[in-house]
């Protein structure tokens, strides 16, 4: 019945210097459609669509728009072609109105260059109403919500009439009832004959919106599906490529006396918003406790008040009966290990090499690495150091002495972990720390983790996948809006009560 | 025939270029400056005589441009020296020190300094210093006249006269010397207002300053501050007034305003400073003065300064100008 | 470290090659220039050392823009501070004088210090009121320029000379002349190897690469931040000044005069640039820079090639060094993604681990 608007013949792209995003895949958008497409962390999925509007060029394959072989080498020539997108971060202009960021770039002169600004307005007026979008013309962005600015950028692309919507985790920043709000319009839409590309991971609501899901894994295609008569179990094996999530084995762990507690932490952002709303937790010696939750509700600055990136309002924090939130990071080093999410950014330094890699925060505190004076660096000690982690954490590399960003993801995240865990037994922090990685390094990660419990270490475990929380946990905190709202025994509780109470659910809402 | 040609000539080439060698003619002269070249005065006028001795002599010459670049400055002479340079005229504002210590290192190479006296341990360096008091004894007799004749348009009933210097240094000092000197020749009730403008490449401070002493009665200003001096020649014509030019004739710059010149014949005095190397009868270490009766300074007389001042006055001019010369008229030195 | 030579010399070797050409298509005798460039910069005693002479402070501010830009801070104040570094030993050598052997150590000292303390300026703005040292410092070059001229043309000025400059300190203040050679480049290898050192073997060295390549991993791995930028900043402040001072204390002027050492801050920052802020690499290119400077008059004097080429000749190397730095990157890359683009296509399929997005 329909006619396909964009399809892609082998696909292929190469992140420099040796990452394969996108392996080889054919696709075929149909026109007047709900597309989703579906994958975990790193599948492929958003770079595919970046590929396609023209924001990175691809490095193999071809193309099609409309039948017609088409290469958009900026996003401006696929709005041009009707392809918009939105993006997971907002493209707007914090302090403009929404009316100016509407029309920014596409601003109507007359004569003389005058803005011809109530033909415009009045259209722009027309659009919010038509699509029940319920925003001000002459609102600030900087002062509307999230779901707002989301609204905004599709506003956007209505403005400028586009027929392709390419929407990137939409729902990620929305309330349950935001988001059933957008998928209403995002049918209306369809409806209306435009084609809509739906990027997720989640797998409800990809059931709940599309016309065909096409699954991606490790950069490939795996199929694409009409969504009929499909259940979560299929598109979940799909997406992950077995019929069950691989657990690590664990005996049951056997807490001891509480090492870390927070309390009562509070944190309000510059806009006043809590961004921690008084948290408090415990994590005894030789347990994992997992922290679950969306993205944003407060897991980052809950990491950064911890390792002491920012300082919070109010509250106490401790290891071992001793207070650290005022002590420099320095000082709370030695007393903890932690593993951040970004790797590029806060876990290494990407162009230097692996020993200067490897000897952050110990050059401070292990005894083999100073020389002669203890301001002098033992370049010995720290040769030993690398060596010693290099082995024990199995780093594929060529040389001590290659910069990091030579190494695949998973063996620069092995020697991140490696770092840290042999700087503390006592106290680990662990933010999403095996985040796109490939299965081996996960499950030797996640082993690690599970040898340090047992050592008698107390884990604080803060993760956006939930069967790595399952998986390792022996207790699970729910995080939500800046609160710990639940706190279970993973054994007693399923992913679909705990997905209920990342979206806010009350304690006994659930069922 | 042929044959016996060309056995003449190459006998004679040979004849030549062994008589060439044996004599003290030097083959290579280098010019080095502290400025840069294209000032239409001091500078260009010692590369005249520069091009003078590479015209008449037909030896090599070069000239190095420091451009005020104290980097520069030693780069100079230590490349001057490896060119093989035999004489090295030299300006060298600014690094004498250096100057010093490559005539030492190099007692056998002639260094001519010129317009100051810088004198080295082994006493090799030559200076060809300019009596600047001789020339500015001449602008002050012009300026005393002028101030004195009331019949010419815009000069007051009192007898003031100015001076712009630069910057306060000896040589201007010398200058302001002979000036006053020159004036009270004239008369001695002319009263000689003295600027100095504090900088020599500002001609907006000169005209700033110039315009100070017009405005204190001064008739006639002398200039003694290079570029910043243009602004005071333009101050004399914006004011209906007189003004005496610099180093070279700037009578036509500003024409009705500009009475003289008061000359420095760099060129001149490097030719003839040259000329005595050709004709061995030079002598390392001597400081070599030039003043009006060696043509080394003087006035600048042109049909400019005849539609200004009558024959006369112009007569007397030379009159005195020729008395200073045979020495009838002794004009103190400053320092 | 290989790959940063080779990268280098493939960077000056095209810029002399392109300098070449622009020679020739100008109609100058291009080797025969290039000879006489050489010929007179290292080919006789007199031109080497002159050649020396004019390292010595390179490698300094050179060094003072490596030490800052390889650890994340900005110091574009190399002109103030060597200015500020000059005039305060000239001050103290004119008015102290003790003998040589306190006297040479005291003037060094007054230079590292007074260097540190003015770049700690523009350091104390951005601790106290987060003020830009990018802006902080360039401004600061001004004040130093209007200072100095100031006390060279006033209180300090040599009245019996032509030109603005101090007379000359005293003389247990001079740096001891080593047979033509300027004892300054002595002063700069020390200094040299003492950044070396720092650089690479002690824990402060540690952590300010890191910074200079990720200040967040720094930051999160325990380094203070604030403590080591106000360290670095002193220090890049110090080797400025004690270049200043050298071409006071060293040389045969032992003045202040107007006008020194004109572009020795720029060059400096334009090595470090060229060097991408590696300490050997600093001293490398600063020789470099100092021959081709050296030699140009020379050059002039015997092929008539305008002693200004020399500039276009350093801007060459700049873009080619810096340029063939990215390119060489972008390329292996391109390489890399070939390979790989033919193993996937015969089938050869791709490793588990080469995911990361």
């Amino acid at each position: 019945m329909a006619d396909p608007i964009i399809s892609i013949k082998s696909l292929l792209k190469i992140y420099p210097p040796s990452t394969v995003a996108v392996d080889g895949v054919d696709l075929v958008i149909n026109s007047g459609q709900i597309h989703a497409v579906i994958g975990e962390n790193g599948a492929g999925k958003s770079t595919l669509m970046k590929v396609i509007y023209g924001l990175t060029a691809k490095t193999d394959g071809e193309i099609y728009i409309n039948n017609k072989k088409t290469h958009f080498s900026n996003p401006q020539e696929a709005v041009n072609a009707g392809i918009g997108m939105v993006h997971q971060e907002f493209m707007l202009i914090p302090n403009y109105t929404v009316y100016e960021n509407v029309i920014l770039g596409t601003e109507p002169v007359g004569r003389f260059n005058i803005l011809k600004k109530e033909q415009s307005r009045k259209k722009v007026r027309q659009l919010i109403e038509e699509y029940n979008l319920n925003l001000q013309l002459d609102s600030i962005i900087n002062n509307i919500s999230v779901a707002a600015q989301q609204k905004v950028e599709i506003l956007k692309l209505l403005y400028r009439d586009v027929n392709v919507l390419i929407l990137d985790e939409p729902t990620a920043v929305l309330t349950p009832q935001e988001i059933e709000d957008l998928f209403m319009r995002l049918k209306k839409l369809r409806d209306e004959g435009r084609t809509i590309i739906f990027i997720s991971h989640k797998l409800d609501e990809v059931l709940d919106l599309s016309d065909i899901i096409t699954v991606m894994r490790k950069g490939k295609k795996i199929t694409t599906l009409e969504n009929k008569n499909l259940s979560k179990a299929d598109l979940a094996r799909a997406m992950i490529g077995r019929d069950v999530v691989f657990t690590v084995k664990k005996d049951k762990a056997s807490p001891k006396d509480v090492v870390f507690s927070v309390s009562n932490l509070k944190y309000k952002n510059e806009q006043g918003i809590k961004l921690l709303d008084n948290i408090s937790l415990e994590v005894r010696a030789g347990e994992i406790v997992g922290v679950a939750g969306i993205e944003g509700n407060g897991q980052y600055e809950l990491v950064r008040s911890i390792i002491g990136l920012l300082t919070p309002d109010s509250g106490e924090i401790k290891i071992n009966d001793k207070r650290i939130d005022k002590l420099n990071i320095l000082d709370r080093r030695k007393e903890m290990a932690y593993v951040p999410q970004d790797r590029k950014n806060t876990g290494s330094a990407q162009e230097l090499s692996l020993v200067d890699n490897s000897i952050m925060t110990h050059h401070r505190i292990n005894k083999n690495l100073s020389g002669a004076r203890d301001y002098i660096l033992s370049r010995r000690g720290a040769r030993d150091l690398t060596d010693k982690l290099i082995n024990k954490f199995e780093v594929i590399s060529e040389s001590k002495s290659q910069p990091i960003k030579s190494l695949s993801g998973g063996n620069q995240q092995r020697l991140i972990v490696g770092r840290e865990f042999m700087l503390s037994d006592n106290f680990i922090l662990l933010d999403n720390p095996t985040r796109g990685l490939d299965v081996g390094s996960i499950e030797f990660i996640q082993l690690e983790i599970i040898k340090k419990r047992d050592q008698g270490a107390a884990v604080l475990l803060i993760s956006a996948d939930l069967d790595e929380l399952f998986g390792l946990s022996d207790r699970l905190l729910v995080i939500h809006e800046g609160k710990i709202i639940a706190d279970k025994d993973p054994t007693k509780t399923n992913k679909e009560e705990i997905g209920a109470y990342m979206l806010g659910a009350e304690a006994g809402d659930y069922r | 025939m042929k044959k016996g040609f060309i056995l003449f000539l190459t006998v004679g080439l040979i004849f030549l270029l062994a008589f060439s060698a044996g004599a003290v003619t030097p083959q290579r002269v280098a010019y080095i400056i502290n400025g840069g070249l294209g000032d239409q005065s001091f500078y260009d006028s010692g590369q005249r005589g520069i091009d003078r001795i590479e015209e008449e002599y037909g030896i090599k010459t070069t000239t190095i441009e420091c451009n005020f670049d104290t980097a520069k400055y030693q780069q100079s002479l230590q490349s001057a020296v490896q060119w093989n340079a035999d004489v090295i005229f030299i300006i060298s504002y600014g690094f004498e020190d250096l100057l010093k210590q490559y005539a030492d290192r190099y007692p056998n190479k002639i260094f001519v300094n010129i317009d100051t006296v810088v004198q080295n341990d082994k006493n090799t360096i030559t200076s060809i210093d300019f009596i600047e008091e001789e020339g500015a004894f001449m602008a002050g007799v012009t300026a005393g006249i002028v101030t004195k004749d009331t019949s010419l348009e815009g000069v007051n009933e009192e007898k003031i006269i100015g001076a712009v210097g630069g910057d306060e240094d000896p040589v201007v000092n010398s200058f302001i010397f002979g000036y006053e000197q020159g004036a009270h020749y004239i008369d001695e009730e002319i009263e000689v207002k003295t600027v100095y403008a504090g900088t020599w490449t500002d001609p907006v401070k000169g005209k700033q300053a110039a315009n100070q002493l017009y405005s204190q009665g001064a008739d006639i200003v002398f200039q003694i501050a290079s570029l910043t001096g243009s602004g005071v020649l333009e101050a004399a014509a914006e004011n209906g007034k007189y003004a005496i030019g610099v180093d070279s004739n700037q009578n036509g710059i500003q024409p009705g305003h500009v009475v003289t010149s008061d000359l420095k014949n760099v060129g001149d005095a490097i030719y003839s400073v040259f000329e005595t190397i050709v004709n061995d009868e030079f002598e390392q270490g001597e400081v070599l003065e030039y003043g009006l009766k060696e043509g080394g300074v003087g006035l600048a007389i042109d049909k400019y300064t005849e539609d200004i001042l009558s024959a006369e006055q112009i007569e007397r001019i030379k009159s005195i100008n020729e008395k200073v010369s045979a020495g009838e008229i002794v004009i103190e030195r400053y320092q | 470290m290989k790959r940063q030579i080779l990268t280098s010399a493939v960077g000056i070797i095209t810029a002399l090659l392109v300098g070449l050409i622009i020679m020739a298509v100008q109609g100058y005798p291009a080797f025969d220039s290039y000879y006489q460039l050489f010929n007179y910069s290292l080919f006789s005693k007199f031109s080497f050392f002159s050649t020396l002479a004019k390292t010595a402070p390179l490698i300094l501010t050179g060094l003072s823009a490596a030490v800052a830009f390889g650890s994340n801070a900005v110091n574009l104040g190399q002109v103030g501070q060597f200015l500020i570094g000059g005039i305060s030993v000239t001050a103290a050598g004119l008015y102290i004088d003790l003998p040589p052997v306190v006297m040479i150590p005291l003037l060094i000292f007054i230079a590292l210090l007074s260097g540190a303390l003015y770049s700690g300026i523009a350091a104390w703005l951005r601790l106290k009121f987060n003020m830009d040292e990018f802006i902080t410092t360039l401004m600061l070059n001004f004040v130093a320029q209007y200072f100095t001229m100031y006390l060279i043309s006033g209180p300090l000025l040599d009245k019996e000379l032509f030109s603005p400059m101090t007379r000359p300190i005293n003389k247990s203040g001079w740096l001891p002349d080593l047979g033509g050679l300027d004892s300054t480049i002595i002063i700069s290898i020390i200094l040299l190897i003492i950044i070396y050192f720092i650089w690479h073997h002690t824990k402060a060295g540690y952590e300010w690469k890191v910074m200079g390549s990720n200040e967040m991993f720094a930051k999160a791995g325990g380094a203070n931040i604030d403590k080591n930028y106000l360290k670095i900043m002193l220090i890049s402040g110090a080797l400025a000044g004690m270049a200043g001072a050298m071409l006071v204390m060293g040389g045969v002027q032992h003045r202040f005069l107007k006008g020194i050492g004109a572009n020795y801050g720029w060059d400096g920052v334009m090595i470090a640039v060229v060097a991408d802020s590696s300490i050997i690499g600093t001293a490398f290119y600063s020789f470099f820079f100092a021959m081709i400077q050296t030699g140009a008059m020379g050059m002039e004097l015997e092929t008539s090639v305008p002693s200004e080429f020399v500039l276009i000749l350093q801007s060459i190397t700049v873009l080619f060094v810096v340029a063939s730095r990215k390119s060489a990157h972008l390329l292996l890359n391109r390489i890399n993604i070939l390979l790989r683009m033919k193993n996937i296509k015969s089938g050869g399929g791709i490793k588990e681990d080469e995911f990361i997005d």
